[in-house]
């Protein structure tokens, strides 16, 4: 029989079957091909290895703390010692910069200035994240990208854009759009453009240059002084200005949608998620409504069985591995008690229509030494509707978008509680996404009248949501 | 100060499990491609090896077993899901899971080559790679964002995934480097 091995018309078949993307007359012949030639599902093995491998890979780039990081350097294992030499030798570059920049002085051989710590994937073909950025002209093709100067301000720029990053408190733009924030401290970082230039009071503030007879400038808050030809005044809070060579500035209200908008941390929006007590807990199942926690028989607790919680003074102990919405006759599921909160995003998507969610989700679990069940899993799910249909849309496997878990073993030592930890990119059609913490059974036979779980507890959840930053909209 | 206690059976099984998931996580994709279902398979997968551990002899190839609860939790997936489209027919499916991909090499090394091989890749073909496995995109919605055809995604998307399977190729075998 003749080996299939190595034919790129196979690979196309098996790639089109990774990517979900088979039509039926494609689906026969593949399943033709792998059931004939043993070298056929050789190949197959291999192209599959790389798709379960890749995805690991990008994941654990993904689950980086902080902005967006590149997965070259996460796939480097670097041993420790080296990023805390690479640290080390950044830190010493600032301190040198710090000491020896003279603002009157252009820098004649290039600097490092800054660091590229987002770029969205319009501008993914220009930049990669953790790109240090030198001195001199930037150019910024398409796409948005936010840079970290080391001076602490952050610019967010949008292509098409052309900057000449003279200093950390010196740029001149000719072309793009661009939002800064500036923090307190360091007043008097300055915008150049052909029409006027901005000196930030400590302040977030947008500036458009569409063409360079034509900038526009806005404060969000805090103060800009304008210098335009022979004027000068200071722009306040919600006020903007139009900038046009030879011409008197002309003040007018410009939207922050004509500015890109920076990152944001939108913080934990979780509710109750350290089970102080006054934390509202039913037993009822997934809940039909955001904000508060349901699912299978668990109680809050203060400390006991020897573990003392986490954060405060309550924490959430498990208990049971059924709810009050089964049917009273059925059976214990003997496999899981879990606890269940809905997020609902419809404010945050209205605020920003189209933006990307990023969220890291959290839980610390620990049991009594004498506990029997081990496991403990957290996981976080993507659906769009709204969040009274949650249940339902549990219940219906094809309605999620995303979702992932991670399932953890804990010691039997209750001095210590252990971490499970998940990032997920959120998919821009999700509108609200299911948290589930659960305890997992390893006997199940305990008799149902009593606790199924010896002492288990979760505490200090946390549900951290950042959006990326967002291009102009008008 | 108690003594130490030994670690109870279960709870041993559970930590095998926790070691090898990132295994058992690629083998489950090779077979159920869509991450979503995948990470659904592997969570009823923990819960049947939580479920059977006392089935399973210490000392005895953990994988071996693992690979089998999971072939019939992937089995079941696909009874469920008959009708879709992408569904491989059983008799496919048994045979590829019955002939098990040979022994990984050293996965820590596997990992840093891939790396390596990530970082050589052209910007394009970095990016598309990015959205499918970080973003989890389909190849329709990465041909919506890119406002190119669906056709010509894929074939990127194979392009740069022939491109890192030549460059793996070249590395040498698993080695451990310097230190």
């Amino acid at each position: 029989m003749p080996e299939a091995m190595n034919d790129p018309r196979l690979t196309l078949l098996i790639d089109r079957y990774l990517d979900s993307s088979l039509s039926p007359a494609e689906k026969i012949e593949l399943e033709t091909e792998l059931l004939a030639h043993a070298g056929a599902r050789r190949q197959f093995w291999a192209q599959a290895r790389l798709h379960g491998a890749l995805h690991e890979a990008m994941q654990l780039s993904a689950a980086q703390p902080g902005p967006q990081t590149g997965f070259r350097e996460t796939l480097a294992h670097w041993p420790m010692w080296k990023h805390y030499a690479a640290l080390f030798v950044l830190f010493l570059g600032i301190c040198y910069w710090s000491y020896n920049y003279k603002p009157a002085l252009e820098p004649k051989t290039p600097q490092q200035l800054a660091v590229l710590t987002y770029r969205d994937a319009a501008a993914a073909n220009e930049f990669e994240t953790g790109k240090i950025i030198l001195s001199g002209d930037l150019h910024i093709a398409q796409g948005t990208v936010e840079l970290s100067l080391f001076n602490a301000v952050t610019l967010t720029v949008q292509g098409p854009a052309h900057l000449d990053l003279r200093s950390p408190e010196n740029i001149i733009l000719h072309q793009g759009r661009l939002h800064a924030h500036v923090p307190e401290p360091v007043k008097g970082f300055t915008i150049t453009t052909a029409a006027g230039r901005l000196v930030d009071l400590g302040t977030d503030f947008g500036v458009s240059a569409l063409t360079e007879d034509l900038v526009e400038v806005a404060v969000f808050s805090g103060q800009v002084e304008v210098f335009a030809g022979k004027d000068q005044f200071i722009l306040n809070a919600n006020e903007g200005v139009r900038l046009q060579p030879g011409k008197a500035p002309e003040k007018r209200t410009l939207s922050q949608g004509h500015f890109p908008l920076p990152h944001e941390h939108l913080g934990n929006l979780l509710v109750d998620g350290d089970f102080e007590p006054d934390t509202q807990l039913s037993t009822y199942d997934i809940p039909f409504q955001a904000g508060r926690w349901s699912g299978d028989v668990a109680k809050l607790v203060t400390a006991e069985n020897g573990v003392t919680p986490e954060s405060g003074t309550g924490m959430l102990r498990f208990i049971n591995t059924f709810n009050h919405m089964e049917d009273p006759d059925q059976e214990a599921t003997n496999l899981a008690c879990e606890q269940w909160q809905v997020i609902d995003l419809a404010e945050f998507k209205k605020q920003t229509p189209g933006a990307q969610f990023q969220v890291r989700a959290q839980a610390r679990f620990n049991r009594a030494a004498d506990s029997i069940d081990s496991g403990f899993a957290l996981g976080v799910y993507a659906y769009n509707g709204t969040p009274s249909g949650a249940h339902a849309s549990w219940k219906k496997h094809s309605l999620r978008l995303a979702g992932h878990f991670k399932a953890i073993n804990t010691d039997s030592d209750p001095a210590t509680w252990e971490t499970a930890s998940i990032n997920l990119n959120v998919p821009r059609e999700a509108d609200f996404l299911l948290l589930r913490v659960y305890a997992v059974e390893n006997r199940k036979d305990d008799p149902i009248s009593e606790p199924e779980f010896g002492g288990h507890y979760a505490d200090s959840i946390q549900f951290n949501i950042q959006r990326a930053p967002v291009p102009a909209s008008n | 100060m108690e003594p130490d206690k030994p670690i109870p059976h279960q709870m041993q099984v559970q930590q095998l499990f926790v070691k090898h998931q990132g295994a058992l996580k690629r083998y489950i994709l090779s077979l159920v491609p869509d991450f979503a279902d995948a990470d659904d398979v592997l969570q009823q997968v923990f819960l049947t090896v939580s479920d059977k551990a006392d089935d399973y002899e210490l000392e005895t190839n953990f994988m071996a077993w693992a690979r089998t609860i999971a072939r019939y939790k992937i089995m079941n997936h696909w009874r469920r899901q008959k009708s879709a489209p992408e569904a491989l027919s059983e008799e496919v499916l048994e045979t590829l899971a019955t002939e098990p991909p040979e022994e990984e090499p050293e996965e820590s090394a596997f990992a840093r080559n891939l790396g390596d091989c990530l970082s050589q890749l052209p910007p394009t073909a970095r990016e598309l790679v990015e959205l499918r496995y970080q973003r989890e995109l389909k190849p329709g919605a990465i041909a919506d964002l890119k406002n190119w055809t669906p056709n010509s995604v894929y074939v990127a998307l194979s392009r740069a995934r022939a491109l890192l399977r030549d460059c793996l190729e070249s590395k040498p075998a698993a080695t451990e480097p310097n230190a």
